[in-house]
């Protein structure tokens, strides 16, 4: 079992990227689990058409406790097991918290021995802020960490912060930084900008995903572009990371 | 009866059917935590490791009580407290005076500490704060085994409470052993099974002369040797926990065998335990000598009323239950926990004693009770003694442990004791170190 928690600036494009490579690694034959970081629940909404995975928070407020995965974890396309994390009521609680509470719940239920996934994605709100969204780094989740930047200022400056965050934790034996995935925004030299900030923080970047507009259309059909055409060149190259990630395991 | 007191039926109480662990007080209700309780506390129970020193990570508040508590129940030496302000919390600051304060402890404690705990309050549980990656840096640093124990009342009411994981964190420090010998390792209790009692010659001549219990380890070493026994015995629930990381961990199995004062209670234990040793058990002498003595002690202590509470050494509706069969009237209960154990006493009080009272110290209208008085002759715990004020009091606590027939025997000898020589109830509590 492999767990990759993927980490970067608000709006980079984590669910979307994050869900692309669950398809495509699920395509390559293996089981895959996806889990939501993020209060806003929204993680896994393209990986199953359209229906609602009941947010570990928001069953929790509802029942108070939880005792079995099935009330938690919702199968999509292919396979996929999908956990959203959720949060407290906007504006209220602690969403790190929430993510504490649910790692703890699953645990708890054994999630990862029931299922054996062969891969668990954890798709991580925003920046490594405070304890709850560095709870996917520690010992025992993810082992390997990739951000997703584009060449932006403001994007890079959030990839650098993470990047301290996993060097902070660099004696205690957790995650450890598996390289840089480039979101495409189309600034002027976005590929050289990105090339030189992974070469100052030691970094790979293992994948290169340009913008395009077929992502956003099979969006709206709640579908990730691997899922709703495989053959697009966009679709190939998201395919081809996959492939990296799955058949390169390195020595980290 | 103020009617304005929360209070059971036996009737009422549920059994606990799927559920280990229930309250007694109704769900969206107040609890009432009695401030400055001590007796046997987090902390207090951490340092049960034996050769440790423990590192409290507090703000003032819950460090003035621990202090107190430690200097007044006599745990203060190798309890050692960093007192941690809003603004070292709000911005992690307090994670890295962790390792200063540990470098402290361990250039000045001597002889040096051989185990360390460290003590988080509830703020850094819902913080999240790593505590599990600053123990391994700790560890590899000094080369001692460091662990960490929570005092996180919110989580009171989950299936993993503070009083319970706390006995789990003293138990992993074991480490798995190779090398098993016949031995018994005695959970959940805070004291060893007293010497008084029948259960070590009992088990001595099926052939386990070693009985080991953490209180009895006077070394690191001593205490190590407890992953060695082939059987874990617990007797009392708060060792749950503990019991089952020790089963998956050290592969040692264990088996239930409560604390209790029936006849027919400690009968079942004693077959539970051959069964699960795979040996016979010769009890009846045992067994014998405690009727003839409880037939005596009965004519002394002639028809009483009893009530029975939480505090004392025993499950509440078990004592009640024992003592109901000893003949003796119990119209009050005063339970906090609800355990699947206890399914079987409650059935049996609602057949031959349908009319006790339930009380349970966490309802807040509790208050409204010391007024009305209870009358009683004799209560069994303090809390029963604290709200049938002007009856003698059994204290029962958790600082001896009784166990098996003896076990009887104590309890009627303490019953007896209290009526013929009764103490002031306050100055009883006190001694006893309950009130920080």
């Amino acid at each position: 079992m492999r767990k990759i928690a993927f980490y970067g600036k608000g709006g980079i494009g984590k669910s979307t990227v994050t869900s692309s490579l669950s398809v495509a690694i699920s395509m390559l034959g293996y089981k895959v689990m996806q889990i939501g970081c993020d209060p806003k629940a929204d993680s896994t909404i393209n990986l199953t058409d359209g229906r609602t995975v009941t947010p570990v928070m928001t069953y929790l407020k509802e029942h108070g406790s939880c005792s079995s995965l099935k009330d938690i974890v919702a199968e999509g396309v292919n396979g996929i097991l999908c956990v959203e994390a959720g949060g407290p009521t906007p504006g209220l609680g602690c969403a790190g918290r929430g993510i504490i509470t649910t790692f703890n719940l699953l645990e708890e239920l054994n999630a990862f021995d029931v299922y054996n996934p062969d891969f668990v994605l954890f798709d991580v709100l925003g920046d490594v802020v405070c304890g709850g969204f560095a709870m996917p780094i520690r010992n025992g989740y993810a082992e390997e960490v990739i951000i997703i930047t584009s060449g932006e200022k403001m994007a890079l400056f959030a990839a650098d912060n993470i990047k301290k965050a996993i060097d902070n934790f660099a004696d205690r034996n957790y995650a450890k930084l598996r390289g840089l995935i480039l979101n495409r925004r189309n600034i002027d030299d976005e590929e050289e900008i990105v090339r030189k900030f992974a070469k100052e923080i030691n970094a790979d970047i293992i994948g290169d995903i340009p913008r395009d507009n077929q992502i956003p259309f099979y969006e709206q059909q709640n579908k990730t572009v691997v899922q709703g055409n495989p053959d697009l060149p966009v679709s190939r190259i998201i395919l081809d990371i996959a492939h990296h990630i799955a058949l390169n395991r390195e020595e980290l | 009866m103020n009617s304005n007191v929360f209070h059971l039926s036996i009737d009422e109480i549920k059994n606990t059917k799927t559920q280990w662990q229930h309250r007694l007080v109704p769900p969206n209700h107040l609890h009432y935590c009695p401030a400055s309780a001590g007796g046997w506390g987090i902390i207090r129970v951490g340092l049960l490791v034996p050769e440790s020193v423990m590192l409290f990570v507090s703000p003032a508040g819950c460090g003035r009580h621990g202090a107190i508590a430690g200097i007044q129940l006599g745990f203060k030496k190798p309890l050692f407290l960093l007192h941690v302000s809003e603004m070292d919390i709000i911005t992690g600051k307090h994670m890295e005076m962790i390792p200063r304060a540990v470098d402290e402890i361990m250039a000045t404690v001597r002889p040096s500490p051989n185990a360390m705990l460290i003590c988080a309050t509830c703020i850094d549980d819902l913080l999240g704060s790593d505590y599990d990656g600053l123990t391994q840096q700790l560890e590899s640093r000094y080369g001692i085994p460091v662990r960490i124990c929570h005092m996180n009342p919110p989580v009171m009411d989950t299936k993993k409470p503070p009083t319970f994981t706390v006995q789990q964190t003293v138990y992993d420090f074991l480490e798995r052993s190779n090398f098993k010998e016949r031995a018994l390792n005695i959970i959940g209790s805070f004291a060893p099974i007293d010497a008084e009692s029948e259960f070590y010659k009992v088990m001595a001549d099926a052939g386990f002369t070693k009985v080991r219990h953490v209180a009895a380890c006077k070394t690191m070493e001593e205490f190590r040797s407890m992953s060695k026994s082939t059987h874990n015995l617990l007797i009392k629930p708060g060792g749950y926990l503990a019991a089952e990381l020790m089963k998956e961990k050290l592969q040692i199995p264990y088996c239930i065998t409560p604390v209790t004062y029936s006849f027919n209670s400690i009968a079942q234990t004693y077959s539970a335990l051959e069964k699960f040793l795979g040996v016979k058990l010769s009890t009846d002498w045992y067994c014998e000598e405690a009727w003839d003595t409880v037939k005596s002690y009965k004519k002394t202590l002639g028809a009483l009323t009893v009530a029975v509470g939480s505090t004392a050494n025993a499950s509440p509706f078990e004592l009640a239950r024992a003592l109901t069969e000893y003949g003796f009237h119990v119209p009050y209960i005063f339970a906090d926990l609800l355990l699947v154990s206890d399914d079987e006493h409650i059935d049996w009080l609602k057949i031959y004693n349908p009319n006790v009272k339930i009380f349970t110290n966490n309802h807040p209208t509790m208050a409204n009770l010391i007024k009305d008085k209870l009358t009683v002759d004799l209560t069994v715990g303090f809390d029963a003694g604290y709200f049938c004020s002007g009856a003698k009091t059994v204290p029962l606590g958790l600082e001896k442990q009784p166990y098996g027939y003896q076990g009887i025997i104590y309890l009627f000898r303490e019953m007896v004791k209290a009526l013929e020589n009764p103490r002031n109830h306050k100055e009883q509590m006190y001694a006893s170190g309950m009130v920080i």
